[in-house]
């Protein structure tokens, strides 16, 4: 965590010169659920709240609870820290106790041994493996979508990056012997539906995908068990894709030999089958279940409206990740987009997580400038210019602008 | 209270205070090998339903499943979206809510969170 304390000593050292600052810092000082935040969009009023856990996060709705994370927590450090990590829950039958010596993961279907997997034996029984990884909401920065989209209204807080410690499911997998006719794997945690006509919430992946080194059973996370509204005591952490796959309270894996018919993977986070992923508002167009992450880049250490130095060297500092391949480049831009220079890149701490990057531009008194960071990944993936759309809101990755003035 | 009453309920509170320790450990023990158990309580619905022809239909309906601030922190919508809104959780999510109430929901939602 070297680098995470040299970003909070940078943060509390420039704070004095930065104006602007206010939406972001009542968030992390704020110890009751009477502060409020306005959100850059129509009805984006939101208070802050301490839940079971968490320090005081953006309250998305209460039932079932969803929470943002306050940007200025990735200013904080590389590794988001579990007690800010965003919430999302689907159902509001999310068990408020969980006791991990009751805890048993199913493993069964088109296996040779169906298998009852306590905690005990998830860490004693398979070898642990790290990854660190960012998990980010389908549906992060929804609240952005030009036209509007009904669902979540995130801003940019729906993601974190965590080092996530586990089983790999490849080997419990194994161990259970999977048949030759196996084509998926579908996993349900302890969520319950309130209505016998809500459909429980399962998701499914290919075999295939399902036997990736990388993905894990999650029982810790930066060195730590799960948050229970993370998860605890297990999650399922699949690197480089959407969380909506990132099942918690992970207790069911069925291996199955057809394509999932649940609603969550049929109806419920589909995104337009085009390579963008995106479509023209009021146009219908084939759908295919959303899978990996789109890269992103974001400032991290300016909010915008802030104020900088009237005259001088203005550092920024920033966050890039994609869905695995790897930040090749971050390329910022001062102008609107109008001359770019190369970003420097910090340490590489594992390419599903946020890799840091640092520039830098020259102010002027009473100058504005807008700002700009626009990631391409080792896979040559790069960010749209202007916003695409879709007509769920997801996978949102346009280059951002931040507008900041120096004093005059 | 006299003193033999007295010492009677001290030995019993040690007593019973010792088997509770024996519990808490006896507890422990078992949860050691996975980690301790955890118990959260979560906090009530942060908003309820507006005043409005059709808040108890929503208050009815929607609040099994859900806490109002799910309709207000969408985006204004229009009818034909809140329309779409309602379907789905009718047909979806197995919302009860009946078909002669649609209506009336909708013009309700419209009213507190709406567009032309």
């Amino acid at each position: 965590m070297i680098s995470g304390m040299r970003r909070r000593t940078f943060l509390t050292g420039v704070g004095a010169t930065i104006g602007g600052l206010a939406l972001s810092r009542p968030a992390i000082a704020a110890a009751s659920g009477a502060e409020t935040v306005e959100l850059p969009f129509t009805n984006g009023a939101r208070s802050l709240a301490a839940y079971p856990q968490k320090r005081p996060l953006i309250v998305l709705t209460s039932r079932p609870v969803q929470l943002e994370t306050p940007f200025a927590v990735f200013d904080e450090s590389l590794l988001t820290p579990n007690d800010a990590f965003f919430v999302r829950w689907h159902l509001a039958g999310v068990p408020t106790s969980v006791d991990p010596a009751q805890y048993a993961l199913t493993v069964r279907g088109l296996v040779d041994k169906p298998a009852t997997i306590s905690l005990a034996e998830l860490r004693t029984g398979f070898a642990p493996a790290e990854v660190t990884a960012v998990c980010e909401c389908a549906g992060n920065s929804r609240g952005f979508f030009q036209p509007r989209v009904a669902g979540g209204q995130w801003a940019n807080g729906a993601m974190g990056n965590a080092r996530w410690r586990g089983a790999r499911l490849k080997d419990v997998l194994a161990r259970a012997g999977v048949a030759g006719t196996a084509k998926t794997v579908r996993f349900s945690g302890m969520d319950r539906p309130v209505l016998a006509g809500t459909p429980s919430f399962k998701k499914s992946l290919d075999v295939d995908i399902a036997d990736g080194d990388d993905v894990l059973l999650a029982y810790e996370m930066n060195g730590e068990p799960l948050p229970l509204l993370n998860g605890f005591p297990v999650r399922l952490v699949v690197p480089g894709w959407y969380a909506t796959y990132w099942v918690k309270m992970l207790n069911d894996i069925e291996v199955r030999d057809a394509p999932d018919d649940n609603f969550w993977m049929t109806t419920a986070y589909r995104v337009p089958a085009a390579p963008c992923g995106c479509q023209e508002p009021g146009t219908k167009v084939p759908t295919v279940p959303i899978s990996k992450l789109t890269v992103r880049s974001f400032i991290t250490n300016l909010v915008p409206g802030a104020s900088v130095d009237r005259q001088g060297q203005v550092a920024v500092r920033g966050i890039a990740f994609d869905s695995g391949s790897g930040i090749a480049k971050v390329m910022f831009s001062s102008d609107n987009g109008a001359s770019w220079s190369q970003a420097a890149l910090g340490a590489d701490e594992g390419r599903y997580g946020f890799r840091e990057w640092s520039a830098s531009f020259s102010s002027e008194p009473g100058k504005r400038y807008a700002l700009q960071c626009a990631a391409t990944s080792v896979d040559g993936s790069t960010q749209p210019s202007a916003a695409t759309w879709n007509a769920s809101g997801y996978m949102r990755n346009a280059v951002e602008t931040l507008d900041v003035a120096a004093a005059s | 209270m006299k003193n033999d009453q007295r010492n009677h309920c001290i030995a019993a509170a040690i007593l019973a205070a010792l088997f509770c320790a024996m519990l808490a450990t006896a507890s422990s023990a078992k949860s050691d090998a996975a980690g301790a158990a955890v118990a959260i309580t979560l906090p009530p619905d942060a908003r309820s339903f507006g005043p409005g022809v059709g808040q108890s239909i929503a208050q009815a309906n929607c609040t099994i499943c859900h806490a109002a601030d799910y309709v207000y922190m969408q985006p204004p919508l229009t009818a034909d979206q809140w329309r779409g809104e309602v379907l789905k959780m009718q047909k979806a999510y197995g919302a009860p809510i009946d078909a002669t109430a649609v209506d009336a929901l909708v013009q309700y939602l419209v009213g507190q969170n709406g567009k032309p």
